[in-house]
């Protein structure tokens, strides 16, 4: 964590959207042992019962934003500066055993390749019904038939018996699943689901899909979905966060963002989805390399509209448009 | 194409299965006592033409990544026969699998669990490249396939753990692509990276399958990569093939009800509750008892009436075109109520 002793003020710049805000992340530094900045002040806002999504190109720092909102990142990898809110509590600095408290019980995650994530030694069911029973206290009975009843609506055929096989009994899709009830189980009011039907066909993506708005909306809860896919987001979030090398660039309601970005990396990812016939759609260059040198708008490099401007001054982001925040210099 | 209808005058194609088939014994006490086997690849017949990308989707859980791994020769076939350039795999002498081995590359479902933990990404595609050593520098070689998928000479030092899960996907390309194989068997090679890196991936391939005359087996669920790269699809449901042909004759016109309902699960977007009743495929698989021989949909399927519980050969639908359901050989299966 952070050696700071200053509570951290800083707010984010997201601020007036309806609803009580629920999980805030203002000005967020993550970088590696070594100093390389991983994120570069992510600003992020979920109000309670929202479904917001994250999207942005991969080694964007979807991911990594996940896990330094739950204090978990990887070895070597530090917090260095920002704020993470989750209600009126700030969240870096929290001791480990504090948020152990908030996991699980308060936000609970399905991980990016969630397979890995399972116990190879223990069959599946008692995996699941083992989390239920810490983060709820049912009896062990209760717990098996709520672990049996949410596979069987995950899709998981046979969902009894299967229970008791191990995870590499499963295919890649159905350990995903698995994994997904996993984190559903628990009760939280802020599911973050990484990546959560990538692997999916799309049959079952819908089911799962299905599941995950069911009992998000059961329980009132609020969703952070990360996905690739603006297909799903476009389906699943009311809001949607469009990151890029470790900065977020546009922030709105989702229909707006999508129909009208004013980023032209979100206009770039836009016409990926829907390329002519025949066509392979995608933005030439790449995604800069972490402890790349930054000057200018961060995407500047490949960006069609780039003028000197973009190139040497930082766009701040800022509220463009009612409830609709964006960093670009020509908007 | 069925294998009987075959010209003498076409060159064998890269790879042919013939009635393969793979099945895992129950376990535990509960299965075994009700005997459900797992028959995840249950007599499948494919032919890959050299130089051609076919596609393969199907249900989770259909048996994609077994037969698959049936191919690389990673699991043991029960029975059926598995050739490549036209000679039986089972027979090649150690030297001659070798080659094979290096002849035939697979990027795997789950990037993270290919990879050595231990470690960096780059000495993890040299040992890969023993199998058939590049001609050059083989550090300069993996420096030159990273950046070739898109990513920066700096992975090579990195660790699978240090880099984000569209990263090591695309690693995992590279690894593949190092031996220069001839059939490359990708499973979810694209699933886990955004719609601009799918494009660049996606031209990659296509770039080095000119370049080679590499041919593609791709497993994936997602139907605009197969809509884009595949010229042929073959659909998988419950250890069958379902339905095969020309992509976008079977994406038009989907003759089977698990193709069609594939089709329309994959548009979020445009649902009405009439078209949901008659077309989309509900609940979940679930393998069929011994005296169960008809469509193994029926249970899900919007159109089942008694005559689908019936054995479903796999019929020709069309010029090399075929699908299992009474109903899509006889039409369009739109005509046919929904
Ligand atoms: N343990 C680590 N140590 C150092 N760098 C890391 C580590 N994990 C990830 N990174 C780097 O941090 C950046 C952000 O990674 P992150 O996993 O958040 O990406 P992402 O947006 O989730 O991408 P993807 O869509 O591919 O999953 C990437 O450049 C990645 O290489
Ligand atoms: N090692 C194994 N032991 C027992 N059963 C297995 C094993 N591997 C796969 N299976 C079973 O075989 C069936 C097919 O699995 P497979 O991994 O081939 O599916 P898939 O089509 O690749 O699915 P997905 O899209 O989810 O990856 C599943 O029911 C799975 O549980
Ligand atoms: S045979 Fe019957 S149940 Fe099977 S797919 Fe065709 S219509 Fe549906
Ligand atoms: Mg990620
Ligand atoms: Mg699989």
């Amino acid at each position: 964590m952070t050696t700071e002793t200053t509570p951290r003020e800083r707010r984010t710049a997201l601020r007036g959207l309806p609803g009580e805000p629920l999980l805030e992340v203002a000005g967020l530094e993550v970088a590696t042992a070594a100093g390389v900045k991983l994120l570069h002040g992510m600003e992020l806002a979920v109000p309670a019962g929202a479904r917001v999504g994250i999207v942005g190109e991969s080694g964007s720092g979807k991911s990594m934003t996940a896990a330094a909102v739950l204090g978990l990142l990887p070895d070597g990898v530090r917090a260095t500066a920002g704020s993470v809110r989750l209600r009126d509590r700030e969240l870096s600095g929290l001791p480990e055993r504090e948020l152990r408290a908030i996991r699980g019980r308060e936000i609970s995650i399905v991980y990016q390749n969630a397979v890995t994530s399972l116990n190879p030694l223990m069959p599946v069911g008692e995996q699941i019904a083992r989390v239920c029973r810490t983060h709820t206290g049912v009896s062990k009975e209760a717990a098996r038939e709520r672990t049996v009843e949410l596979l069987d609506r995950l899709g998981i055929a046979d969902a009894r018996s299967r229970a008791n096989d191990y995870p590499h009994h499963f295919s890649g899709g159905m350990a995903q699943r698995v994994a997904i009830a996993m984190a559903l189980i628990c009760d939280p009011a802020l599911l973050i689901a990484d990546e959560p039907t990538t692997g999916l066909d799309a049959t079952i993506q819908a089911q799962v899909l299905d599941v995950i708005d069911g009992s998000v909306r059961e329980r009132e809860a609020a969703l952070l979905l990360i996905s690739h896919d603006l297909g799903v987001i476009r389906a699943m979030c009311d809001h949607v966060a469009v990151v890029y090398a470790g900065e977020l660039l546009e922030f709105g309601a989702t229909e707006e963002v999508l129909g009208n970005p004013l980023s032209p990396y979100t206009a770039g990812l836009v016409r990926c989805l829907e390329p002519a016939d025949g066509e392979i759609a995608y933005i030439p260059g790449r995604i800069p390399a972490p402890g790349t040198p930054r000057r200018g708008c961060v995407f500047a490099p490949r960006c069609e509209q780039a003028t000197d401007s973009c190139r040497t001054r930082q766009p701040e982001l800022s509220e463009l448009r009612p409830h609709h925040w964006a960093s670009c210099h020509h908007q | 194409m069925p294998p009987s209808v075959t010209s003498e005058t076409t060159a064998a194609p890269v790879l042919e299965l013939r009635e393969l088939r793979k099945t895992f014994a129950p376990r535990g006490l509960l299965a075994r006592r009700r005997g459900v086997a797992v028959p995840a690849v249950d007599g499948i017949d494919l032919r890959l033409e050299q130089g051609s990308t076919t596609a393969l989707v199907g249900e989770s859980g259909s048996g994609k990544s077994t037969l698959a791994r049936l191919i690389l020769h990673l699991h043991k076939a029960d029975s059926g026969e598995i050739l490549f350039g036209g000679e039986q795999v089972q027979g090649l002498s150690e030297r001659d699998f070798r080659r094979f081995r290096a002849d035939v590359q697979m990027v795997f479902q789950n990037p993270l669990t290919s990879f050595d933990p231990m470690h960096t990404i780059g000495s993890s595609i040299k040992e890969t490249m023993r199998l058939r050593p590049p001609a050059g520098d083989p550090d300069a070689r993996v420096r030159e396939l990273l950046e070739e998928a898109g990513l920066s000479a700096r992975f090579a030092d990195l660790r699978p753990r240090d880099v984000s899960g569209g990263e090591l996907q695309r690693a995992g390309i590279a690894r593949a692509l190092s031996v220069t194989p001839k059939l490359v068997v990708m499973d979810e090679p694209t699933s886990a990276l955004d719609m601009s890196i799918q494009g660049q991936v996606l031209e990659l391939l296509a770039r080095l399958q000119r370049d080679h005359d590499l041919t593609y087996l791709i497993v994936t669920h997602d139907l605009r990569t197969v809509r884009m790269v595949a010229e042929r699809v073959v659909v998988m449901y419950l250890g069958q093939v379902v339905e095969e042909g020309p992509t976008h004759e079977v994406f038009d016109d989907p003759r089977h009800p698990y193709t069609r309902g594939l089709l329309y699960a994959h548009d979020l977007a445009d649902r009405d509750a009439e078209r949901d009743a008659n077309v989309r495929i509900r609940g979940s698989l679930r393998y069929p008892t011994a005296d169960e021989r008809g469509c193994r949909l029926v249970g899900r399927c919007p159109l089942a009436v008694d005559r689908c519980r019936e054995p479903q050969p796999l019929a020709e639908t069309g010029p090399d075109r075929r699908a299992r359901c009474w109903r899509g050989a006889q039409g369009p299966l739109d005509t046919a109520g929904a």
